[in-house]
């Protein structure tokens, strides 16, 4: 399969000021290395403050990374300017977490949906009509002649989202950024939103960055699964091995914490490893996750930061348990 | 004796639209020790039936009735003084939703830890302290988070300090609305275990509400599901999450996406009805895939399965 998306060694750092003449440096991505194939969704799981939303605006290259490259299709478009963006602006679209406050609460659901194909001058209003019904079957808001004339305040937080999707959808892109998609919407949703992707990834042959917190939506709905600690990537696998056999201890972690329904439960307490991940701006040395890490080898972890190996056939890690 | 009896317990909603039953005829108990878990989509009213129990509540109420027991005595005869004195927060307390960016930005966690104790006649500031200290170590919370400010803290500490702060005059019951909502999962799990620890320890009552059934099994004894201001099915947690009965648990349990299982996670297609025009009969209805003829036409009974086990549904309707 084609690689169609390529982030290698990106960098993102941000100066923050403290007082009046310090000022520290946040690593908020620190060396990250992923390509999303043709028709492949790749999933970043990890914790708040792991670098995966900032991950994700360099993809679409909302901002521009300290180092590093973002291939697009075969071309650098890392320090591209506005005019030669926008044809990739036309290509990579962007779904984020809050269809609350995403969306213009002043457009009727016709406006949000034709405003993509205004902006890259897309078809006469005749045509442009014809595209925001297609969407808006597609996106399963029907009948689409009552939905067209509604105001955001008017759907239920799916439907919102569903616009979300329509309006990132309407221009035909090949990558879209999901970042957190489903985590402010009600549960019993959450599942028809990411079916509608899959649905239209199936049809389209898109590709999707899936970004989010919560690994057991990352399961069902990507065909890879990177998971981020700290600014790094610490394993990356097939879904499937990654859940089965995970690697790091830390995904070993995050598996653990998801709750399952089971009565049986309020009965014993969570494994969970203690603590909570320290600041971007105080790295710890050698493997990042080494202060909380229950399989911790001194002498070794705090050292030397471990290499990205491949621990099994196509399944990567970077922790000295597997070198 | 239940430590808490709440029977037909109403709370409506004077809106613009009309009159929204979002609590409309709750009963349910909660025994001392135990931890009953509330959960329903949001909108479905269990948010305003903590509100109802801790009495904070919004100037447009249409009704507010029913019988609220606590500890034999029935809160909703109490003036809104005697209320504040006796019940809220010396025998209920509650951490709020969102309760992370409630803390004031500009006061000690500690001071602010201490606070319902300071306003107690015949306190002495020290000891306030004291317990406030002594708190923050329950809480697994290092001792000198005590001096610090708010911003200070991740969002897992200042979830500590709001349970410390909820614990300070020793409740009886503690209502914790949807308490791990904003929290990623590794710090969920960890209060998670926290508060499992207070139960067992402290013996102390919880309602616990949550979008999450998943998440509610982690504390639970009992399960009280809502749907559209109801109560659409209650029972054990061993009953609710291995033979629920509602249509509406059922889905709401298959769209919990499993991490071992290969089975795909479902959804509950539709959206909850607009609560000022409720569908004439059982408020599922237009989304429940075993609808009958008889559900469109007549609002269901709550059926009892056993003793403890009761459900809303017209499929148990020979079982009445």
């Amino acid at each position: 399969m084609k690689e169609l998306v390529i982030l290698e060694q990106i960098k993102m750092y941000f100066q923050v000021r403290k007082g009046l003449f310090r000022s520290l440096i946040v690593r908020a991505v620190d060396g990250v290395s992923l390509t999303v194939k043709q028709g492949e969704t790749l999933g970043i799981v990890g914790e708040s403050g792991s670098g995966k939303t900032t991950l994700g605006r360099v993809s679409l290259r909302l901002i521009t990374p300290t180092a590093g490259h973002l291939v697009f299709d075969g071309e650098d478009i890392t320090l591209a300017d506005d005019a030669k963006l926008k044809g990739f602006r036309r290509r990579a679209q962007g779904i984020f977490q809050d269809p609350f406050s995403s969306i213009d609460p002043f457009m009727n659901v016709y406006q949000i949906l034709e405003e993509p194909l205004l902006i890259h001058g897309i078809g006469d209003r005749e045509e442009r009509k014809g595209l925001v019904y297609e969407t808006l079957e597609e996106i399963k808001l029907t009948p689409a002649q009552e939905f067209m004339t509604k105001y955001v305040h008017m759907l239920s937080g799916g439907q919102r989202q569903r616009v979300a999707i329509g309006r990132a959808l309407i221009l035909r892109p090949d990558y879209i950024l999901a970042d957190e998609p489903v985590s402010m919407i009600d549960a019993s949703s959450r599942a028809e939103v990411l079916y509608l992707a899959r649905e239209l990834q199936e049809r389209r042959g898109m590709s999707f960055l899936y970004i989010t917190h919560d690994i057991a939506t990352a399961r069902h709905f990507s065909h890879r699964i990177a998971v981020m600690y700290l600014g790094k990537i610490v394993e990356l696998a097939p879904t499937s091995k990654l859940i089965a056999q995970p690697c790091h201890p830390y995904t070993q972690a995050l598996i653990d914490a998801v709750p399952t329904p089971d009565p049986t439960n309020r009965f014993k307490e969570r494994r969970v490893i203690l603590g909570e991940p320290p600041s971007p701006v105080q790295v710890p040395t050698g493997c990042r996750f080494h202060p909380r890490c229950p399989s911790f080898m001194p002498g070794k972890c705090e050292v030397t930061e471990p290499p990205m190996i491949e621990a099994r056939e196509s399944h990567y890690t970077a922790c000295y348990l597997y070198s | 004796m239940a430590l808490l009896n709440i029977s037909n317990l109403r709370l409506y909603y004077r809106t613009l639209e009309g009159i929204v039953p979002a609590v409309d005829s709750v009963s349910f108990t909660i025994e001392e020790g135990e931890a009953l878990g509330l959960v329903g989509e949001s909108g479905a009213g269990k948010s305003s039936l903590a509100l109802a129990l801790v009495r904070i509540l919004p100037r447009n109420i249409a009704a507010y009735d029913g019988l609220v027991e606590f500890e034999g005595v029935n809160c909703l005869t109490l003036n809104d003084e005697e209320f504040r004195k006796r019940i809220r927060w010396q025998k209920i307390a509650m951490v709020f939703q969102g309760a992370l960016e409630s803390l004031n930005p500009v006061i000690k966690v500690g001071h602010q830890v201490a606070e319902p104790l300071l306003l107690k006649p015949g306190i002495v500031r020290q000891q306030a302290y004291a317990t406030a200290q002594r708190l923050l170590e329950v809480v697994l919370l290092p001792p000198e988070v005590f001096h610090r400010y708010p911003h200070e803290l991740s969002g897992g500490m200042k979830q500590r300090a709001m349970i410390a702060m909820s614990l300070i005059l020793s409740p009886k019951l503690l209502i914790l609305d949807e308490p791990t909502s904003a929290l990623d999962v590794m710090i969920q799990a960890q209060i998670m275990n926290l508060l499992k620890r207070l139960k067992r320890e402290l013996g102390l009552s919880i309602l616990f509400i949550s979008h999450d059934l998943a998440l509610a099994s982690d504390i639970c004894d009992t399960i009280v599901v809502m749907y559209a201001g109801e109560i659409i099915e209650k029972g054990t947690a061993e009953e609710v999450l291995t033979e629920p009965g509602h249509p509406y648990t059922q889905k709401l349990l298959a769209s919990i996406p499993k991490l071992r299982a290969e089975a795909i996670p479902e959804f509950i297609p539709g959206a909850p009805p607009d609560m000022t025009h409720l569908p004439q009969g059982c408020r599922f209805y237009p989304r429940c895939p075993q609808a009958l003829e008889q559900c469109r036409r007549e609002h269901p009974f709550p059926f009892s399965l056993n003793l403890r086990h009761e459900v809303r549904c017209w499929l148990f309707g020979d079982q009445k």
